[in-house]
């Protein structure tokens, strides 16, 4: 695991997700947690099993093993002017968000 | 699609989910029992998008960065692009419509998302409820007051302006009423029944936005609140018959300040007060505040009385993790 790739923080940010809310649905505690996205710990693979269950993104991705899921991307836009940067990276990372959600159901 | 099929899917829609049309339609928590996901974000120029990009995992994201009457809103039509299965989409401008020109120049599934939100949030039988509520006549015709309608829109969780489309819509009143009707801005309508910026009761600056205006006409009605908002309550009273508006019950987890302006020059003798509540919601929770008019040496007369239900609302942010766990 290294600095650059792992997931788990920016992820669990961009989901807008507490700590506390993360530990107690997965059982791992907040301490714990803090711990391991600070990379002073490593997850067990059942701890990973049970982040990934909630923020829907493979274990693989969230500790930056692979790239994001491939997301194809369809939308019409109305708007009446060029998208902003970063509206479009916003939409660019829901629609990554959906489609792993969509291939962990 | 035509307005009445649009209507008719609406109400199914009410129907299947439930939904108390007495009161604000919670359009969030429809959408999440729906099982699309809610996201809220803090975007630059997009109001919201619709996204299904696997075509079986709809998600709808929102600007977190917008007043949440214009939330709601926006949650209402890309839910509308949803249910009436419309492409995948963005939207830089919702609800921007406000004459029927406008209206009939956008595209098709544009207008039929905008009709659904609409009907969605604001269901003729829930204006006709709160019409009735604050004494707007159901069955007038362009008798409806711009303070009236700031209430109306405080119950129905909506815009002042999305609220003026919808009863022009009902035929409470005509385009040109209308038109006068938007003429005049929500903050200036908030001054005239008595609201001002409270400066110094919460830790950020307080722009008009923040201000909740409610008077007597929303006696015992209900209000959804944002975190960062504050209510101001302003019931009249003839301060020369030595009444006065109290807080009978004041509930753990608000704060309460209370102020009085006259209703006329200082040199006019017999005119009326009013008292002027202003409350802080401290936590996301629901407060019912009673409010009581008596004079101070006669407390078991009580001469009026005005009960409001205070929703404070949870910051949104992100996804509900109720979704993400299911």
């Amino acid at each position: 695991m290294t600095q650059s790739t792992c997931r788990l923080q920016a992820v669990r940010e961009y989901l807008g997700l507490p700590l506390d809310d993360v530990a107690r649905h997965t059982g791992i505690g907040v301490y714990r947690l803090t711990r391991i996205e600070a990379l002073e710990e490593e997850p067990t693979a059942v701890e990973l099993k049970a982040i990934s269950a909630i923020y829907k993104f493979s274990p693989a991705y969230l500790m930056g093993a692979e790239d994001a899921p491939a997301a194809p991307v369809r939308i019409r836009s109305r708007a009446t002017t060029k998208l902003h940067p970063k509206d479009e990276e916003e939409l660019m990372l829901f629609t990554q968000f959906l489609t792993a959600a969509g291939a962990s159901d | 699609m035509e307005n009445r099929h649009i209507e008719a899917i609406v109400g199914q829609l009410h129907h299947q989910l439930g939904v108390d049309v007495t009161n604000a339609v919670d359009v969030f928590d429809c959408i999440r029992r729906l099982e699309v996901y809610l996201h809220f974000r803090p975007l630059k120029n997009l109001m919201g998008a619709y996204l299904n990009p696997d075509g079986r995992t709809p998600g709808i994201l929102i600007n977190s960065k917008h007043p949440l009457q214009l939330q709601r809103y926006t949650a209402a039509h890309e839910l509308g692009h949803f249910w009436l299965n419309h492409e995948p989409t963005t939207d830089a401008v919702i609800g921007v419509s406000s004459d029927d020109a406008g209206f009939t120049q956008m595209g098709q599934e544009e207008r039929d998302a905008e009709l659904f939100a609409a009907l969605f949030l604001m269901p003729s039988e829930l204006v006709a409820h709160c019409a009735t509520k604050i004494g707007i006549d159901p069955h007038g015709h362009n008798q409806v007051s711009n303070e009236e309608v700031l209430m109306l829109s405080l119950l129905l969780g909506t815009s002042y302006k999305a609220t003026t489309n919808r009863i022009r819509s009902l035929g409470l009143i005509d385009a040109d009423y209308r038109a006068m009707l938007q003429k005049r801005q929500p903050q200036d309508i908030k001054k005239a029944v008595g609201g001002f910026k409270p400066e110094g009761l919460v830790d950020h600056k307080i722009t008009w936005n923040h201000v909740v205006v409610m008077d007597a006409r929303s006696h015992s009605s209900s209000v959804l609140l944002e975190p960062d908002q504050v209510v101001q309550i302003c019931l009249d009273t003839r301060a020369t018959s030595g009444h006065i508006w109290e807080c009978a019950s004041a509930p753990e987890g608000v704060q309460i300040h209370w102020s009085t302006q006259r209703l006329a020059a200082p040199d006019v003798i017999g005119a009326g007060v009013r008292n002027v509540f202003t409350i802080v919601g401290m936590r996301p929770e629901v407060f019912i505040l009673r409010f009581i008019e008596r004079r101070p040496w006669q407390p078991e007369r009580i001469r009026n009385e005005y009960l409001v239900r205070i929703q404070v609302q949870h910051a949104r942010r992100g996804i509900d993790i109720g979704q993400l766990v299911c």
